[in-house]
């Protein structure tokens, strides 16, 4: 049986340099997402996106097992900086574990009679952290350059044509991408709503929760009907943090999800496949040979350490027809060098690049980060790169665009799909109160919170 | 070359050739001797790596044996590699990282029998990987080790390897572990921070120095095989060459210190042997130079020299000198008075000559008085009128004669006078309207002991003659004075009689001094004779220098009078 395997696995020796190895596989085309977010109806509800759907206490003290920057709020640059943000900033809208629109800071939202243009009604007192009252203004100021009139911040840019404040409550917001009946991409993370105060390394943000202490990090709202305390202990290993007794810990690591099996007071929930790792091959043709389902299921099983599947299409960035993503023109090139190079921060890529190089489908395997990975990226010299997407992206427009600007001479339709990852919250039993949404992101509510 | 600089090579050769044939006798057998015992010391650590590698070997040896043994007893990995029970497959995947990390290996893999890969501890995800020679390639290596590349995702790095085969059913597996070979093991292996270990290898190498080669070295070598995986599963047995290597860079450093300490004690050596040469030779050669200088001084003229000297050879010389210069004064007196008669006896017969010049005309006017007298007395007087001329012209004559040789005596009388008014009464005497005079003389000349009248004699000689040598045409007569420093002498007071007039050939100049000898008509030929009489009485001395057709300067050095003398 495991020859079997190792024969599968032959085919990825086709993927790097050698084209052309077998028939054209056809491309999955996307079809129309079943779970894709929608508007909200009367009916609608969280309360089955809860983690546990149990009654119980509220997580008290959460394991962050990266640090936790407030430089980067309110976008978040790796997991534990998403859980933490995700308590104290919020979009426009969200969307939650089943697809649908949910009022975040708007309140309702309407095209205008153009039909590209959103009518945004914020939320009637809605008020920053510190309790000063939140107006289309600040939404304005938090999106564009200070400074520099109403010119978009380039990440706003990936997804707002233009914004302008109607009065107090009122946005009038043009999407880059349309075609859906409501402004989903507003759900985007990236698109949260801070405000920066001088005096305080924390920005405002529109949640009633706010940072009560740095050391170690809490959040907390004003009445303390609400709060959650965060271990940030990058490097240690994740088991002590479940003996220290902590409520929930979120990770990839499989020996601490293994010893979290063998302790009865905490329970493994895995969350949603958010992250599809892919390999890009500068010079790769379009008629080259992927990998089938069964290989890719394969490749994760063996390779990846940790929650993993082959990657599961249809895939999104194969249906972009109706966006507007300014692709870099094609290159000819041949790689400067045999490796693969990978985010050095990224377990899984780092497993699936071991993988190829095991199978000799590539030289070596180089793990970088930061401006390193960045440049490596951009300069396209290498043979080839494993990069993560998200497996569900708010927008894939802008998720293109993005990837675009980043990797220029990508052709999205020779990214190859290899294993879709996720994360697992490892949770003490008897704990509540945390809801998913579509994103992967965790937000703890208390009882007033639950929508 | 000076008796000093053949003194000084002397010392050099002496001195410096011996010493450098020492130094350089030292550092050839410091070299030899040092460089002998790196090689013996290289030598022994060849040896002590060599059973190290057979220690490590043993030791990797030994642990796969465990793990062989464990491998055998653990169902799971049964399940897994012999029944191919897919849920135990990761179990076997992350086997060998497990016990790779438990045993302390840095390179682990399980194969099968087809030599695939079915786990690997130091790079988790190469498994399915066929090496199906790795285990003969393994088993013919000499002593079943051998240094392997071994290849993570990341790079590749060097093992030393052993493989261990087991049966586990009817299926034979091969575990092949081994300990990483980096710096850090052959700095472990070198012992000694002195010593570098390299591991050679085509196409690469490793060292525990960063210093690439280095040729001035003690080296010692041991050959490893060396297992390097080609394309595809191929696998190629190279020769590696793991050298020791003992830089002379000490030596070296050895060496310069001697070579520096070598340096200076040459140095030394050279300003003691230069010094010493300097002191001996102006030991010897300074009163050689002293004698030599008083030997130069030496004239006929000037024999009151005394040679002083010590006891030794320079002494002895100085006294053999001395005698030479009684004996040379004692003929000079004998030679200066054999000189002095026929200067005498010369003198007379020009005396007799000249007279005999003087009286004939006399004699022959007289005997014509007489036959007038006899024959025709009455024409005495007419004829005595006639021939009275004649008379006084010879009276006139011999009177000239009578002072000229009057002025040939020398006088005795010394005592001092005023130079200076003794110049200017004589400049002031002369009375020529054509001639212009001037003087130059020092105000404070010191006191001159001599007869003022031969000094007055020697000016007017000195000086008629300047004047003379115009030949009535106009030009000038200049007298100058000054005193001049002499060497271990009183200085001189120099007075220079200087004209513009006719000049003298070099063959005139060179017999002026002569007695009798004169370039002028009239002239007696005794009057720069004389001079040089006068000079040489008061121990002075005179010179000329004189060129044709633009004139004559007479130079005249006279003593100046020591207090002592005084």
């Amino acid at each position: 049986m495991m020859s079997h395997s190792f024969v599968r696995f032959a085919f990825l020796v086709c993927l790097g340099a050698t084209w052309g190895c077998g028939p054209r596989v056809g491309l999955h085309r996307a079809s129309g997402p079943a779970s894709a977010p929608s508007a909200p109806s009367p009916e609608d509800s969280s309360a089955d996106c809860e983690l546990i759907s149990e009654p119980g206490e509220p997580v008290g003290t959460v394991a962050l097992s990266e640090r936790v920057d407030p430089v980067n709020a309110p976008r978040a640059s790796n997991e534990s900086e998403r859980l933490v943000f995700r308590q104290l900033y919020e979009t426009l809208v969200r969307v939650d574990c089943k697809g649908r629109v949910r009022p975040g800071l708007a309140a309702s939202w309407r095209l205008d009679a153009s039909g590209r243009t959103w009518i945004v009604t914020m939320r009637l007192n809605s008020r920053f952290s510190d309790g000063t009252p939140v107006t289309a203004a600040d939404v304005v100021s938090a999106w564009t350059l200070s400074g520099i009139g109403d010119e978009l911040r380039s990440e706003i840019r990936r997804f707002i044509r233009s914004i302008h404040a109607v009065d107090d409550r009122t946005l009038e917001i043009t999407l880059r991408s349309q075609g859906v009946d409501v402004p989903v991409a507003l759900a985007h993370s990236d698109l949260a709503i801070a405000k920066r105060v001088s005096g305080s390394r924390w920005p405002l943000g529109t949640r009633p929760a706010r940072v009560a202490a740095e050391n170690p990090l809490s959040v907390a709202t004003p009445e303390n009907s609400f709060s959650v305390q965060f271990l940030v202990a990058p490097g240690r290993d994740l088991r002590d943090l479940l003996d220290e007794g902590v409520g929930l810990l979120l990770t990839r690591d499989p020996t601490a999800v293994e010893y979290a099996a063998t302790l009865p007071q905490f329970v493994s929930i895995p969350l949603a496949w958010q992250q599809t790792k892919v390999l890009l091959t500068p010079g790769r043709a379009r008629t080259s040979r992927s990998l089938s389902a069964e290989e890719r299921e394969a490749l994760a099983h063996d390779a990846v350490q940790g929650a993993a599947r082959g990657a599961l299409g249809p895939f999104w960035w194969q249906s972009l027809s109706n966006c507007e993503v300014a692709y870099s023109p094609k290159r000819d090139q041949s790689p400067a060098t045999g490796r693969i190079v990978y985010d050095a921060a990224d377990s899984a890529a780092r497993d699936l690049a071991a993988r190829l190089v095991g199978l000799r489908t590539y030289q070596s395997a180089t793990g970088l980060t930061g401006e390193a990975l960045a440049s490596a990226r951009r300069g396209g010299n290498d043979a080839g790169y494993i990069l993560s997407l998200d497996s569900r992206p708010l927008d894939p427009c802008r998720d293109m665009q993005a990837l675009v600007d980043d990797v220029g001479w990508i052709d999205p339709e020779t990214i190859v799909p290899l294993a879709d990852t996720r994360l697992q919250a490892i949770v003490r039993r008897g704990r509540s109160g945390v809801i998913v949404d579509w994103d992967g992101g965790l937000l703890f509510v208390d009882g007033r919170d639950k929508q | 070359m000076s008796l000093r600089t053949r003194m000084l090579l002397a010392f050099g050769v002496a001195v410096m050739i011996p010493l450098a044939v020492l130094a350089f006798g030292l550092r050839q057998e410091m070299i030899k001797r040092i460089s002998e015992e790196y090689q013996i010391r290289v030598d022994t650590v060849v040896e002590v790596i060599r059973e190290d590698l057979q220690r490590e070997s043993v030791g990797i040896s030994d642990r796969l044996a465990s793990l062989k043994t464990a491998l055998v007893n653990d169902n799971r990995f049964r399940l897994a590699a012999v029944a191919g029970v897919e849920s135990e497959r990761l179990y076997l995947l992350d086997y060998a990282g497990s016990a790779m990390r438990l045993t302390g290996l840095s390179m682990l893999q399980i194969q099968d029998d087809e030599g695939r890969i079915i786990s690997s501890g130091h790079f988790r995800n190469e498994h399915g990987r066929l090496e199906p020679a790795m285990r003969k390639v393994l088993a013919d290596v000499h002593g079943g080790v051998a240094l392997l590349t071994t290849v993570t995702p990341e790079r590749e790095f060097l093992s030393l390897v052993r493989g261990e085969s087991f049966r586990i059913g009817d299926r034979t597996f091969t575990l092949v572990g081994g300990i990483r070979v980096d710096e850090t093991f052959l700095a472990r292996l070198s012992r000694d921070r002195a010593i570098v270990v390299s591991l050679r290898y085509p196409g690469g190498g490793l060292s525990t120095t960063h210093e690439t080669g280095n040729a001035d070295a003690v080296v010692g070598a041991l050959q490893v095989p060396l297992i390097r995986t080609g394309t595809e599963s191929s696998l190629e047995v190279v020769d590696a060459r793991l050298e020791v290597t003992q830089p002379l860079t000490p030596l070296r450093v050895l060496q310069r210190g001697v070579d520096s300490w070598f340096l200076m004690t040459a140095l030394g050596t050279a300003a003691a042997a230069l010094l010493l040469a300097l002191w001996l030779s102006s030991r010897i050669s300074g009163p050689l130079a002293a004698l030599a200088a008083k030997t130069a001084v030496l004239d006929l003229d000037r024999l009151d020299v005394r040679f002083d000297g010590g006891t030794d050879e320079v002494g002895s010389l100085s006294r053999l000198l001395n005698d030479l210069v009684s004996r040379l004064r004692t003929s000079t007196a004998r030679v200066r008075e054999a000189e002095r008669r026929a200067t005498v006896g010369d003198l007379a017969r020009q005396i007799n000559h000249d007279i005999k010049n003087g009286l004939i005309p006399l004699r022959n006017v007289m005997r014509h008085l007489e036959q007038v007298e006899r024959d025709q007395p009455t024409a005495l007087p007419s004829v005595f009128a006639e021939r009275r001329q004649t008379v006084d012209s010879s009276i006139a004559y011999l009177e000239t004669l009578v002072n000229s040789y009057q002025r040939l005596s020398v006088s005795t009388d010394r005592r001092e006078f005023n130079l200076k008014a003794l110049i200017q009464d004589v400049i002031r005497a002369q009375g020529h309207d054509q001639v212009e005079f001037s003087m130059n003389l020092n105000a404070n000349l010191p006191p001159v002991l001599g007869d003022p009248i031969a000094f007055r004699r020697i000016l007017e000689n000195l000086i008629t003659n300047a004047v003379e040598s115009l030949q009535s045409k106009p030009g000038r007569v200049s007298v100058s004075t000054e005193v001049v420093d002499r060497n271990d002498e009183p200085p001189a007071i120099r007075i220079t009689v200087a004209d513009t007039g006719r000049g003298m050939s070099k063959e005139e100049t060179d017999r002026i001094f002569n007695d009798f000898y004169t370039t002028k008509e009239g002239g007696t030929g005794l009057g720069l004779s004389i001079v040089r009489r006068l000079v040489m009485d008061l121990h002075g001395a005179i010179a000329v220098e004189s060129q044709p057709g633009k004139g004559t300067r007479m130079i005249v050095d006279i003593p100046t009078v020591s207090q002592e003398r005084r």
